[in-house]
Formats: C-alpha cells, sequence, structure tokens
C-alpha cells in the first residue's frame, strides 16, 4: 500500500514540478480565463440581435396613433434608421443592404379602422438568419398589437362620446315616459311613440360605434359587453313598446311602460360605467405584473458567470488530461512505465490528482477574484469547493479518455475542441437544452458543465445549496470516464506485449 | 572466462531459445538463442535496424516473443511480478528525462516509479551522482543538460533502485569518444560490483569493453562469444603481422603458406610491405615462424608481432562471412 502511494505520489510531484516551472501556463490557469471573464464584461450590451429598420409612414397618420409615440415604441427593439412615406425608397434601401427590417405602417382611415377592415403592417427582410427572422416576427407580432391597441382605444373613445350623447337621450326618455305614468292620455301616449322611435334610432347607431364583441378580441372590458347587452335589451324592449302603447289594453300598457323605463335606467347605469372607464382599460382591460420574488435580477455578465466559470474550469481540466498521458507516449515513457513495477491505476491516479489540484485551485481563486465582477461570493464554499474537484475531476477523466483515443497531441487538441463546441450547443450554456431533441439531451447529461453549470448558478446566484443530484452524476461521469481509460490503456498495454 | 562458461552457465539470469518476434515483411528478431550468467557485460552490436531493440524489449517484457522462448531470471518477463520488475534497470533508447524538471527531480520521479520512499532517494542519490559526475549538475534542469549528461543522468536513474540486471540501448549514441569511454567505465565498475548489463550499441569498438560480445544482422544473431573469440571466428584462427623488404614481400608469403602451422597469408592493404599469416596460436608460432624464416630464408622481418585488428574489420570480416554462408 505504502509503494502504492509513493508511485502515484512521484507522478504528482512530477507534474507540480514541471506546471510549476511554467509561469506562463500558471498565470493562464488564472489570469487567462479572469481576462476573459472581465472582457465579456467589459463589453457585453444585450443578448437581442442588433436590427436596422426602416419605418414607412402614412403622409396622413394613422388616426387615433401619434407617430412620434410609435416611433418610441419601435425604437425600443429596433434601430429606427429612418421614417419615410416613400414605400419604394425603404424596399431599395433593404435591397442595397443598408437596412435589415422595413416596416410599412397601412395608410389605414378611421373608418376603415373602425369597420375592421383588418388592414396589414408590412414586414420586409432578406436575412438569411433564422434567428434574426424569429425576432423580427416576434417584433412585428409585438407592434401589430401595439397599433391594434392604440385604433381600438381610439374606437373606444368614439364610442365613449357617442354614449355620453346617447345618455342624454336616455334621460330624455325615461322623462317623457314617467309624464307618460302620470298622465296616461292620447298627448302624451303620441310624444312617447315618438321619445321610443327617436331613442330607437338613436340606439341603433349607437351600437355601430361600439367597438365589437369577437372572440379575437375577448380581452376586452366587461363595461363594453354589459353596454352592448343593454343597448340590445332596450333596442328590443322599445320596438316592442311601441307596439303595446299603439294597440294594447291600458293595464298591459302600464306594465309595458314600467318595464321600459327601468330597462332605460338599467342602460342609463350601464353607460354611466362604460364612460367612467379609460378608452385604453376598455380594449386592454388585463395588464401584467411581474415580481421577482427573488430580487433584482442579475446583469447578463454577472447571469452568465457560472457557466463561464464551468467551462473554463472542465476545458483546463480536459485540456491537461488529455495532453497528459499522450505526451507520455509521444515521448517513449510508457516503455519505462510498462518495465517498472508501475500499475496503469498508479499513473493515473497520480496524475490526477495534480491535475485536479491544480484545477481546483485555480477554479477557487477565480471563483475569489469574480467578486472584482460584482459576482456574488458563494454562501456554501465547502459546497462549492466539492463541485469544483468533482467537476475537475470528471473533466480530467474525459481529457485522459481523449488522450487514451489519441496518437498525438495535435489529435488531442483536436478532440478538446470538439468538445468545447459540444459543451457550448448542449449544456444550456446559451442555448437551453429542452430546445433541442433527446438525443442532445444524452450528450448534454455526458458532460461535466451541464451538472456543475447549474451547480454554481444554484451557489452562486440563488444562494442555495447544490443539490446532490448534480453531484451524484459528476461522480458517475468520473467513474465512467476513468472505467473506459483503464480499460483502453490496458488493452493497449497488452497490444503492445503481443 | 571461456566462451563457453560464459554462456552456458547453469544459473543464466537470462536465456532466449530459439526466440523470434515476427513483425511482419521481414521485420523483427528470428531464432536468438543465447543466455548469460550474472556478472558479465553483454554488448549487443550490429547495425540500425538489426533487431537490438526489439531483442532487449522480448528480454524485459515489452514485447512478447511470437515463436521460442524467453527466459529472465528463470521466469517469462511477461509474467514478471513487481519484485521482478525491481530487480532490472532500464535506460531506453531515448531519453526519457522530463525536460522542466531538474537532475535530481528526475531521479526522484523514477525512484519513485519503483517505490523508493522519498528518505532511500536522497539517501542513494548522491553517491549515484558521484558515479555518474553529476554532483555539480544536479540542480540543473534537463533540458539545460548536454546529451552526454543526460544519458549519465539515465544511467543513474536505472541503478537508483538498486537492479541486478541493467539493459541499456545504445546508451552511448551520439556521444562524443570521450564520454563513451566514461560511460563503459561505469558499467565496467558495475559489472565488477557483480552486475549484469546488456548493452547495445551501433559502435562496434565498443565491443572491446565486453565480456561477451552479440552480433546481430537483420533480425538474427550472427554470432555470440568473447572479443577474443569474436577476433579468433573473424581471422579463423590468430594473425601475426610482419613487415619485409617489399621487393621479397611475395616470396615471403608463398613460403610461410608452404608450412603446416600456417593456414593462410594475406598483404596488408595499403602496407606495400606488410604481410599477414594467420595460425591457430599467434603466441605460440611467432617465435617458431620467425627461426624457420632466418634459417630457411635468411629474413628477418622488420616487424612481427601478433596482429590485432580493430573490432571494425572484425565485424566486417563476420558479416562478410555470414552473407557468404547465405
Amino acid at each position: 500500500m505504502k509503494s502504492a502511494i509513493i508511485k502515484a505520489f512521484a507522478f504528482l510531484a512530477k507534474e507540480f514540478h514541471d506546471v510549476r516551472r511554467q509561469p506562463r501556463l500558471l498565470l493562464s490557469l488564472v489570469g487567462g480565463p479572469l481576462l476573459v471573464l472581465a472582457a465579456f464584461g467589459a463589453t457585453f450590451q444585450t443578448a437581442n440581435p442588433f436590427i436596422s429598420t426602416v419605418l414607412v409612414w402614412p403622409e396622413d397618420g394613422v388616426p387615433g396613433i401619434d407617430q412620434a409615440q410609435a416611433e418610441q415604441f419601435i425604437g425600443r427593439n429596433f434601430y429606427l434608421t429612418k421614417v419615410t412615406s416613400d414605400r419604394e425608397e425603404a424596399l431599395a434601401m433593404l435591397d442595397e443592404g443598408r437596412v435589415d427590417v422595413v416596416q410599412i405602417i397601412p395608410d389605414v382611415t378611421q373608418e376603415e379602422a373602425i369597420a375592421q377592415e383588418r388592414p396589414q403592417i408590412e414586414v420586409y427582410s432578406r436575412t438569411v438568419d433564422p434567428n434574426l427572422e424569429g425576432w423580427v416576427r416576434s417584433l412585428a407580432y409585438g407592434e401589430m398589437n401595439f397599433i391594434n391597441r392604440q385604433l381600438l382605444a381610439r374606437e373606444a373613445q368614439v364610442a365613449q362620446d357617442k354614449a355620453r350623447e346617447i345618455d342624454v337621450s336616455l334621460e330624455d326618455a325615461a322623462s317623457q315616459f314617467r309624464l307618460l305614468q302620470e298622465n296616461f292620455d292620447a298627448e302624451q301616449i303620441e310624444r312617447a311613440e315618438t321619445q321610443a322611435r327617436e331613442l330607437r334610432l338613436a340606439l341603433v347607431g349607437f351600437v355601430d360605434f361600439l367597438p365589437p364583441i369577437s372572440q379575437a378580441q375577448a380581452n376586452l372590458a366587461p363595461e363594453l359587453t354589459r353596454i352592448h347587452r343593454d343597448t340590445e335589451i332596450l333596442i328590443d324592449d322599445l320596438g316592442e313598446f311601441e307596439q303595446v302603447l299603439a294597440s294594447g289594453e291600458v293595464a298591459t300598457r302600464m306594465e309595458r311602460l314600467a318595464s321600459t323605463v327601468d330597462e332605460i335606467e338599467a342602460l342609463h347605469g350601464t353607460v354611466g360605467e362604460f364612460v367612467g372607464v379609460p378608452p385604453e382599460n376598455i380594449v386592454s382591460p388585463v395588464q401584467e405584473t411581474y415580481r421577482n420574488l427573488r430580487g433584482t435580477p442579475y446583469t447578463m455578465v454577472i447571469f452568465y458567470t457560472p457557466a463561464v466559470l464551468a467551462l473554463l474550469v472542465q476545458q483546463l481540466a480536459i485540456t491537461l488530461g488529455s495532453l497528459g498521458l499522450v505526451r507520455e507516449r509521444q515521448m517513449g515513457s510508457y516503455e519505462m512505465f510498462r518495465v517498472s513495477p508501475l500499475r496503469f491505476s498508479q499513473i493515473l491516479l497520480g496524475k490526477s490528482v495534480a491535475y485536479v489540484l491544480y484545477v481546483t485551485v485555480a477554479g477557487v481563486i477565480l471563483t475569489g477574484l469574480l467578486a472584482l465582477l460584482k459576482v456574488p461570493l458563494p454562501v456554501h464554499w465547502v459546497q462549492h469547493l466539492v463541485l469544483l474537484i468533482l467537476l475537475a475531476t470528471a473533466s480530467t477523466g474525459i481529457g485522459f479518455l481523449i488522450s487514451a483515443l489519441s496518437q498525438t497531441d495535435s489529435q488531442a487538441i483536436q478532440l478538446t475542441m470538439l468538445l468545447l463546441l459540444l459543451s457550448i450547443f448542449f449544456t444550456g450554456f446559451f442555448l437551453p437544452l429542452s430546445g433541442f431533441s433527446w438525443p442532445a439531451w444524452i450528450v448534454g447529461a455526458l458532460l461535466p458543465m451541464t451538472h456543475a453549470l447549474e451547480g454554481f448558478q444554484d451557489l452562486l446566484l440563488k444562494g442555495d445549496s447544490v443539490t446532490p443530484g448534480i453531484m451524484t452524476v459528476l461522480v458517475f461521469i468520473s467513474l465512467l470516464a476513468y472505467g473506459l481509460v483503464l480499460v483502453i490503456m490496458r488493452r493497449q498495454y497488452r497490444r503492445m506485449a503481443h | 572466462m571461456t566462451t563457453t562458461d560464459l554462456t552456458q552457465n547453469g544459473h543464466d539470469f537470462l536465456v532466449m531459445q530459439e526466440a523470434s518476434l515476427d513483425f511482419g515483411g521481414g521485420a523483427g528478431v528470428f531464432d536468438l538463442t543465447f543466455s548469460l550468467p550474472p556478472g558479465v557485460i553483454l554488448g549487443m552490436i550490429g547495425p540500425s535496424g538489426c533487431g537490438k531493440t526489439t531483442t532487449v524489449r522480448l528480454l524485459n517484457g515489452i514485447y512478447g516473443p511470437t515463436g521460442g522462448e524467453v527466459r529472465v531470471f528463470e521466469k517469462d518477463p511477461l509474467k514478471f511480478t513487481n519484485g521482478d520488475k525491481a530487480r532490472i534497470g532500464y535506460i531506453p533508447q531515448h531519453s526519457l528525462l522530463y525536460a522542466n524538471l531538474s537532475a535530481e527531480e528526475n531521479l526522484h520521479f523514477l525512484g519513485g516509479m519503483y517505490g523508493m520512499s522519498s528518505r532511500e532517494r536522497k539517501a542513494r542519490m548522491p553517491e549515484l551522482m558521484e558515479f555518474v559526475e553529476l554532483t555539480e549538475a544536479r540542480k540543473r534542469l534537463a533540458r539545460q543538460l548536454s546529451g552526454g549528461m543526460q544519458r549519465r543522468l539515465m544511467l543513474a536513474g536505472a541503478l537508483l533502485h538498486e537492479p541486478d540486471l541493467l539493459f541499456a540501448d545504445e546508451p552511448t549514441a551520439g556521444i562524443d569518444p570521450i564520454l563513451r569511454a566514461r560511460i563503459w567505465d561505469n558499467f565496467r565498475e558495475l559489472r565488477d560490483q557483480g552486475k549484469t548489463l546488456l548493452v547495445t550499441t551501433q559502435y562496434v569498438g565498443e565491443a572491446a569493453y565486453c565480456d561477451l560480445v552479440a552480433l546481430m544482422r537483420r533480425g538474427r544473431l550472427v554470432t555470440i562469444d568473447t572479443p577474443a573469440g569474436l577476433r579468433r571466428q573473424a581471422l579463423d584462427g590468430e594473425g601475426i603481422h610482419f613487415q619485409v623488404d617489399g621487393s621479397r614481400a611475395l616470396e615471403v608469403m608463398q613460403f610461410l603458406e608452404g608450412l603446416p602451422q600456417v593456414k593462410r597469408t594475406e598483404r596488408v592493404p595499403a602496407e606495400p610491405d606488410g604481410i599477414l599469416a594467420f595460425v591457430e596460436d599467434a603466441g605460440e608460432e611467432l617465435q617458431v615462424l620467425l627461426a624457420t624464416l632466418k634459417e630457411h630464408k635468411g629474413i628477418t622481418p622488420r616487424v612481427a608481432e601478433p596482429y590485432l585488428p580493430p573490432f571494425d574489420e572484425v565485424f566486417v570480416r563476420l558479416i562478410h562471412r555470414s552473407e557468404e554462408t547465405e
């Protein structure tokens, strides 16, 4: 046992001396990653793409929409380079590649808007980038909603004005009908008939001004629904009332008169509610309220830091591991190892401890230095240390696996770079894994970074503990990688002898 | 010791019996048969690619034979225990020193590989550094050592764990003659300490330092013998070098060839009055031939001495003979 420890320690000491004599390597272990993060922090502005656009705005404007307001809204998501009313000029700019997107707002009249003729907002681009196209379509959809809301709000305002006018007619009719209740004579009956007819016609005209209620606009305010309903009821009621007044029994007519007065008062109340609601609430009564229960969200730089830390630690360990064995092979050291009383597991153990130690120390220093970028320090340092060790161990194991499969160090470097690409795409670094199909999940699950990233986010950003599942998976990846390395290397040893 | 003593000892450290390792396409080693007792230096000599390194690798268990038998310490090298491996020291053909480690650190690493504790390594190191004359350079990084120093450091590394048997694969390759001689001094000292050494070399002149020399060609063992035995084989006996008056050289040659104890004669290349006469025992026949020449021809040669051809010539003769046999 003592001898086995001495043999493994020989490799540990050798690697230690080898690395400490390379100050540039030492510097790159810690300084390099920190510089990368600092550069990221200093230069990162937004995750949204930069999309330049030309807005084609109708010469006569859009009823209900202020141009400045529209420009401000569009400018939130696009870099608005020009506003013009010349459609051809804008499309020429797109053809020449001077802008990414052209947005053409239709020349819509108030009547068209009210009549719901659904004029089109045209959006053009020439992009080959599917992501950019996704962004443009999503932003155009947002703009369409914005314009629709503005138009509907304008419509609601007009309807409210008409409702105020109708309310006067309602009051006049109600007064006339009460007079009839008091003096039920021919003159009052005639006046009431005229009043009822005029009111009915006014109400029929009023309905046309009300924003329509349809399934697509189900998010309209309840006041609008009620005024629609009560107006329709009163129109029907007034029609019947006119007929009853002309030919019915006195008792029936009086009963009908009382009912109509009630309906008028009901509509009067509804109109009062309708005109009291702000127009924008009528067309868009639901508003979002968002509250982050963890407090203020982090900046993008801080948010990405755990992922960058996981990526750097993983790649550092993989690089050391992948070169660790292949260089010995190229140097011819295997011949010496084969002759000496060494087990391959002792070589692997000695080298692993050295690399894991280096990478972990580099990871701890890096974590401390991240405070300079205002990244929160882990609440649970011990767990952070354990996670770093497990990530370094699993990654070193994968590095050794690359080494075992490579004949030269350039092959090993190529495979390491390939793994870097896999880590960028399939670990949730910047593309969520849920957006991929299942084969990508397997790749992601086998990469230590996928799990470490989650653990570092828990520790650094959320101030939580690491879930035992993350630690367990990293142990499993380590065992799998080291197991495979031992099998492959033993086979290579045997092949050398036979 | 005689050749028979050296190669047929009952306690041979190392035995190869018709051992072959066929890599295909004519490459490899074939039908190697020899044995080596403890306490001797066996030099394996032959041109590059003749199979010296493969033979060493068969003996230390890196390769297994495809035919025949290889036994070291009376065991199959492929089945060596850690204890067996610890009895062997190995200097591979290429330098396996770590450039960023000092001479001392390299030795610590090599000692550690053999399970030596730090205390054991520290106790042994000064003596070894002194032995290979690297005491002054012990703190120097391996990359700052000259080629010769690196080879001597490798030797120290191979001896650190005090092996009984040392395999040194071309330890003197690329080193100047003075350093080569120093390394051979080290080997002979080790031999005198009772260690057994198998040393491969391309420098045929180094055969003189060995107790036994194995000559290899195209993967086969041409012959194995003591250096003196090789000379006898090459010359088909022993030679006597005469220098006579150039005008009578031919007459002397014909006279000597007529004598029963003289096997044949040769002119010495680029020496007009030089004659070589080959006999069974030069020491015994020299005076007899001198007396006969004087008595029958009235000639007293200016030079009459046993002929010790350089090993280059010995090997050329042996190789030519091997080619003729084929």
